[in-house]
């Protein structure tokens, strides 16, 4: 382009045209000067080509890959994560109460009175459990010979 | 430069989830996307924020492209409202202050003419500088329109408003930096 560049072309002007004109009045001391005293705002049209640093760049694309890769991690991975963190979270939970030491009355309290249960067998017996649920004593017997 | 067709074919492969695809989507359009969230956000750690908040935003959502429409005010769009949100979660800060009563004379001594307005690094800190007075749509139409050169029409797609709201804006946001412009940098014009 030869010619100068008419301010008022430059203020309505888009695309290839555009790009033109400002490629011109980058070079061109009095167009400058034209564009200014016309409208000084149209000076920061010369900004559309300001480099970026090539730091901020690979930033950018590295923090990208980055985001993009957590947020693409297979779903049955990401549910494994979840339940393990929330298996730890129970454990915690159920250490925490094996831990609590129980209100004095509970401890205080009298022992549930239970039964001495005998248990004649021959050698096949294989398992005996005794217990209580509360007020009541549980006896389980396992022997294939017993006869009751 | 790629054409539209390679393009299309690139987000094709990308909108699939083959990431080896979206990164090179990633470097063909960073620089635009980094550019126009700085001339906004005004600061380019802030803008590379932004620029990778966008880029996962358009991994997440690429698969609803529709390939008949322009991808440039697609992105255009997830990167201004990237931008204006990121403007406004950080409040005020940035907005045009006060200048001291002395400030002009300081100005006219250290500011450059018109011989010197090709120094880009002082016309583009003179643009943030000013440009923290403009409301987060105006400063969008004005990067949009006047720094990286769209249509009227195109900025209205781009942001969801009418061409008329985008010459308001736009009207509006060059009165006020021309007016605080010829306050402070006389010798500009």
């Amino acid at each position: 382009m030869s010619a100068h560049v008419d301010p008022r072309l430059l203020e309505d002007a888009g695309g290839a045209e555009r790009r033109e004109m400002l490629a011109h009045v980058a070079s061109c001391r009095d167009c400058r000067r034209a564009a200014a005293a016309h409208d000084p705002t149209l000076l920061f049209a010369l900004l559309a080509d300001a480099p970026i640093p090539a730091r901020i760049l690979d930033q950018v694309s590295a923090g990208a890959a980055h985001k993009v890769a957590a947020a693409s991690r297979p779903a049955p991975l990401r549910a494994v994560a979840v339940a393990a963190a929330l298996a730890a979270v129970v454990s915690g939970a159920v250490i925490l109460r094996s831990n609590v030491v129980p209100p004095p009355e509970v401890a205080a309290a009298a022992p549930v009175p239970r039964a001495d249960v005998e248990v004649r067998a021959g050698d096949s017996v294989s398992q005996v459990v005794d217990f209580t649920v509360g007020d009541t004593q549980v006896v389980m017997v396992y022997n294939p010979e017993l006869q009751l | 430069m790629r054409d539209d067709q390679d393009l299309n074919e690139l987000i094709r492969t990308a909108a699939q989830g083959d990431r080896r695809a979206f990164e090179d989507l990633v470097v063909l359009k960073r620089e635009r996307v980094v550019r126009t969230a700085f001339q906004i956000v005004g600061d380019m750690e802030d803008a590379r924020d932004v620029a990778q908040g966008v880029f996962l935003r358009l991994w997440r959502v690429l698969q609803r492209f529709d390939l008949e429409r322009r991808f440039d005010t697609w992105l255009y769009r997830i990167t201004v409202n990237a931008a204006i949100d990121f403007l406004r979660d950080r409040g005020p800060k940035g907005f045009l202050q006060p200048l001291p009563e002395d400030a002009g004379e300081r100005l006219a001594a250290t500011a450059p003419g018109a011989d010197e307005i090709l120094d880009r690094d002082r016309l583009q800190k003179t643009f943030l500088r000013l440009a923290a007075g403009l409301a987060p749509k105006q400063r969008a139409v004005f990067v949009l329109k006047e720094i990286e050169g769209l249509d009227t029409d195109e900025v209205a797609r781009v942001l969801e408003i009418s061409e008329s709201t985008v010459r308001n804006h736009l009207h509006q946001a060059r009165r006020i930096l021309r007016e605080a412009l010829r306050r402070e940098h006389p010798e500009w014009s």
